[in-house]
């Protein structure tokens, strides 16, 4: 039997996964560590960086290096995500062919699912040498919000990286799965997750070994990093004010800065003061410069008291859209490095009052998850059953420009909902059926799926005519839409496949292109 | 030649329909569907032969498919008097036990082995399949006062049995479709029993119902008249399906008829359909459109009934129209002008675009003096046939009797040009040259 890993693709730092001997393990890569970072950079000499080697290099090659790329990801050059994130990230976003965000670096230009493909093929690698054996089959997570678009660029990435994605599954979910296995009792839980780029939080539901997501909300702006940059801010300020210098404009010592800060914030969830200490971090007229800072908790969280305000402001939002008070809880789930920091536990505590799980490592809990899905999948294990949801409603276009919804988000898959619809002119023979996904009522705000003209329907008077549209999502998320005249039983349908920013084409040649480029590596 | 021993064995076999037939979701020609309703449990497969409307060739097509698909069951014929039950007999006798399972010889007989999937599993998966329409609860089998964590368990529970990810990857033939299937149902009972306004309806219709079915009507059409401005947009449809339509749909669909009188409902209504194609092939369209009509009352989501009562219904609206036609005529030679009036427009109610009709009954309008209507035949006669010089005639003497000189001019010229022998016309003409454009102009 094939081995299954379950991928955690992170906009800061992504996890892999499987199961062994029916226990979950994470791997560890190369230099050790459980998690990496989910970046990409090109050199000055030209070489290919991913994981920790980008990182090390980050700053001072910023407009070389490639981060929370997972943010542009299936997005419309025109998002609003990635208007903001051209105005943040220092690295070059480029308007491509298919309206989609590319970004540039070294002179290269590359798509998102590319940047995707290439952090999930380190996974497979990590994997691969944990294993001693080839690694194909993986599962996947992207974010509870995820549109089909976005689903169906990640899949593209895992094509591009070698893998066959057997499904993608939500990272609360995920969570949501390792934190129920062989649990038999049923309960809600919150999933927090704070990652290094995102916020998301979801209400979840378990019992008789069965996960379903009840809610879930988040913010794509608002993570870890925001702490870091915090400190980073709160420091270089310090320091122009002893020193007089501003170290902004210095790239490398910003570099030296940042890892401090991140190093520093960790620290402070265990200790209650360190120290950042950087000798030798400028030189002026009057010798070298010493940076020597000392950082207590309670200065750090008047620094991020803002930032945790808004997540749980999120949170209850989340509830009010599950119907659920804090008492409703049973369980609170903390995934994501951040929610280490005791202030976060002690706001999501305050909150449902009651005290947060510590069984699972937050920052693997989702790959642990994936793998789990996976062996499920794979092994028929009798003991847990994930039931997806639909991420987005689902509908269709109506003539006075509104959107019809058939299948509500949130709605359990496989489903198969339908609708009587009519005309609006008298002897109209053709209708015309567009499939939207959005929680928009209007069906211009939407995503447009596809469209397709049931024609051939007798002429009559307006609004006599009966035609039924059928909406059928079956066990791997493929819809089909069919239109059916009752009086004729001519039908007409589609199979709406999600369609990623890339053509089949594109995404062979990049995995030719990729070949290529492929990194050498011991056997 | 002599047929073998193993047809004629055959020909002796009664055939009769399986329980739960109706949930094969079969596509049938009208003519199979003709030759299902003559199996009764009582009528032999040589008498099928004789009386199933099909060439006797197809007949055993027919019945071979349906027996190796399981719609059909056979037993030994009993008595040789089978033929004479079957005559007295109007309407086909469907054996429909309610929500029944099949048999246990039915199942065995689906069962394989060779599939990655537990006999065990299949039979449990079969089963349920069989009593996929009962009612929600029984579904569930929850009872109908339980609380929504007990729907949730038995929910999960199920689930967890049918969901399709049990067996991802495996090869498990029909049994893929079937797990689709029950999955779907599960999640849609699990829906409306957890939502307090469905579940409520749902349980107080099983206390109405309890002591006799009561036979709803079909799901109306769901196109309900949309309020405000209709721009005339080509794009599809109709208003979203507000959550109270949906939970309408819903109660729609729980209050279903009990299986066996639908089967007897569908039975009639093939039985009328028969005979409404009998009366189309024999040009009898009055009988054959009551004939449909009645097929279609008994079983309202046929389209092929449909389509039978419009193709009668056609033709005996010819007949209608050609009889008003006369009587319009004869009312007019004999000198009751109103009448003939009442006929031709009782006549363009069903051929509103023939201009000869339309032209008609512009000129009784107008013998009647009643300019108005008279106007609007005449306008349309003419608009339907631009180039028949008689309608603009027509239009021109109505107009010419509202008064409108210039345009009654106008449509006199046109008749004299597309007619240059209309003397009619001509006369006319001449005559409003003559008359002084202050009287006959003369409005204010």
């Amino acid at each position: 039997m094939s081995r299954v890993i379950g991928i955690d693709l992170g906009t800061t730092n992504s996890c892999v996964a499987l199961i062994d001997g029916g226990k979950p393990v994470v791997i560890p890569n190369a230099g050790g560590y459980k998690t990496s970072p989910s970046l990409f950079a090109i050199s000055q000499d030209g070489k290919r960086l991913v994981g920790h080697l980008a990182k090390r290099q980050a700053i001072t090659n910023a407009r070389n290096t490639v981060y929370a790329s997972k943010r542009l990801i299936g997005r419309r050059f025109d998002a609003r995500e990635v208007q903001t994130a051209i105005k943040l990230c220092p690295y070059e976003i480029v308007r491509g062919p298919n309206d989609d965000p590319r970004i540039v670096i070294s002179g290269k230009t590359f798509t998102t699912s590319e940047i995707a493909a290439i952090v999930l093929r380190e996974m497979k690698h990590v994997a691969e040498e944990y294993l001693g054996e080839p690694v194909t089959d993986a599962v996947v997570t992207v974010p509870a919000h995820f549109n089909d678009t976005q689903r169906q660029c990640t899949k593209d990435a895992g094509k591009i990286a070698g893998l066959n994605v057997l499904r993608i599954i939500n990272e609360p979910t995920a969570a949501a799965l390792a934190y129920g296995l062989g649990k038999t009792a049923e309960q809600k839980i919150a999933v927090y997750d704070l990652g290094g780029g995102t916020f998301d939080i979801s209400i979840v539901e378990l019992g008789e070994g069965v996960v379903e997501v009840l809610a879930t909300s988040g913010d794509t702006f608002l993570g870890g990093e925001d702490f870091d940059r915090r400190i980073v801010d709160f420091v270089l300020a310090q320091f122009q004010e002893r020193e007089g210098t501003d170290l902004r404009q210095d790239s490398m010592a910003l570099q030296r800065l940042k890892d401090a800060a991140e190093k520093a914030k960790c620290d402070l969830s265990t200790l209650n003061s360190t120290e950042i200490n950087l000798p030798f971090i400028a030189n002026d007229a009057n010798g070298p410069r010493h940076l020597n800072v000392t950082l207590d908790r309670a200065t750090l969280e008047g620094l991020v008291g803002d930032v945790v305000a808004q997540t749980m402001k999120c949170v209850e939002q989340c509830m009010t859209d599950a119907g659920l008070g804090p008492k409703d809880i049973d369980h609170v789930v903390l995934v994501g490095g951040q929610t280490r920091t005791p202030m976060v536990q002690a706001a999501v505590t305050e909150f449902f009052g009651k005290r947060v799980h510590r069984g699972v490592n937050p920052d693997e809990v989702v790959a642990v998850g994936a793998a789990i899905q996976g062996n499920m999948l794979v092994s028929g294990d009798r003991d847990l059953l994930l039931l997806d949801v639909t991420p987005l409603s689902l509908g269709i276009a109506t003539f006075d420009g509104h959107f019809a919804t058939l299948i509500e988000r949130n709605t359990t898959a496989p489903v198969q909902k339908a609708h009587t619809f009519t005309t609006t002119r008298d002897n109209q023979t053709a209708v015309k059926i567009r499939v939207l996904q959005g929680e928009s009522d209007k069906a211009a705000e939407n995503h447009l799926l596809g469209e397709f003209v049931l024609s051939n329907v007798p002429p009559a008077p307006k609004g006599e005519p009966e035609i039924e549209v059928s909406f059928d999502i079956d066990a791997n998320g493929i819809v089909n839409v069919s239109a059916r005249d009752s009086a004729t039983d001519a039908e007409q349908s589609i199979t709406v496949s999600a369609t990623g920013t890339l053509s089949d084409e594109e995404i062979e040649k990049i995995m030719q292109d990729h070949e290529t480029h492929e990194l050498p590596r011991k056997k | 030649m002599q047929p073998s021993a193993a047809r004629r064995e055959r020909d002796q076999l009664v055939p009769r329909l399986a329980p739960g037939w109706e949930r094969f979701g079969l596509t049938l020609s009208p003519a199979e569907g003709f030759l299902l309703s003559r199996i009764d449990g009582a009528t032999s497969w040589t008498l099928l032969r004789e009386i199933g409307g099909l060439a006797p060739g197809e007949v055993d097509r027919c019945l071979e498919g349906w027996l190796a698909e399981g719609l059909v069951l056979v037993d030994a014929a009993e008595s040789p008097h089978a033929l004479a039950a079957s005559e007295l007999q109007t309407a086909p006798s469907v054996r429909t036990q309610g929500p029944d399972i099949p048999t246990g010889d039915a199942i065995e007989r689906q069962v394989d082995p060779g599939l990655e999937i537990p006999v065990e599993a299949q039979r449990r998966v079969l089963a349920f399949e069989a009593g996929l329409e009962r009612p929600y609860h029984e579904l569930l089998g929850v009872g109908t006062g339980v609380d929504a964590k007990a729907v949730k368990r038995a929910y999960f529970q199920l689930s967890k049995e049918y969901h399709p990810d049990r067996y991802y990857r495996r090869e498990i033939g029909p049994y893929a479709e079937k797990l689709d299937r029950i999955f779907k149902k599960i999640v849609e009972a699990y829906e409306l029993l957890t939502d307090p306004t469905t579940r409520a309806e749902i349980e107080r219709s099983i206390a109405a119902r309890a002591p006799e079915p009561v036979p709803t009507p079909e799901p109306p059409a769901a196109a309900p008249a949309s309020a405000g401005a209709n721009p005339p947009a080509s794009p599809p449809s109709a208003p979203a399906p507000s959550a109270g339509r949906r939970a309408l749909e819903r109660l729609h669909r729980q209050f279903r008829i009990p299986d066996a009188i639908l089967a007897e409902r569908r039975g009639r209504a093939r039985e009328f359909h028969a005979a409404a194609l009998v009366a189309l092939h024999k040009q009898r369209w009055l009988e054959a459109a009551g004939s449909a009509r009645l097929a279609i009352a008994f079983d309202p989501s046929n389209g092929d009934y449909k389509k039978s009562f419009g193709d009668a219904q056609v033709r005996v609206n010819e007949i209608r129209v050609k009889e008003l036609l006369d009587r319009a005529e004869i009312a007019a030679h004999g000198n009751a002008p109103q009448e003939a009036l009442r006929l031709f427009e009782e006549a363009l109610h069903y051929r509103p675009h023939d201009p000869a009709v339309n032209a008609r009954a512009a000129e009784l309008a107008l013998d009647t003096g009643e300019l108005a209507p008279a106007r609007e035949y005449a306008e349309r006669a003419c608009e339907l046939r631009s180039e028949v010089g008689a309608y603009q005639r027509t239009l021109g003497r109505v107009l010419a009797r509202e008064g409108l000189r210039e345009k009654a001019l106008a449509s006199f010229e046109r008749a004299v040009a597309l007619d240059p022998k209309d003397n009619r016309a001509m006369d006319e003409i001449k005559k409003l040259r003559r008359t002084p454009r202050r009287r006959i102009g003369g409005m204010r």
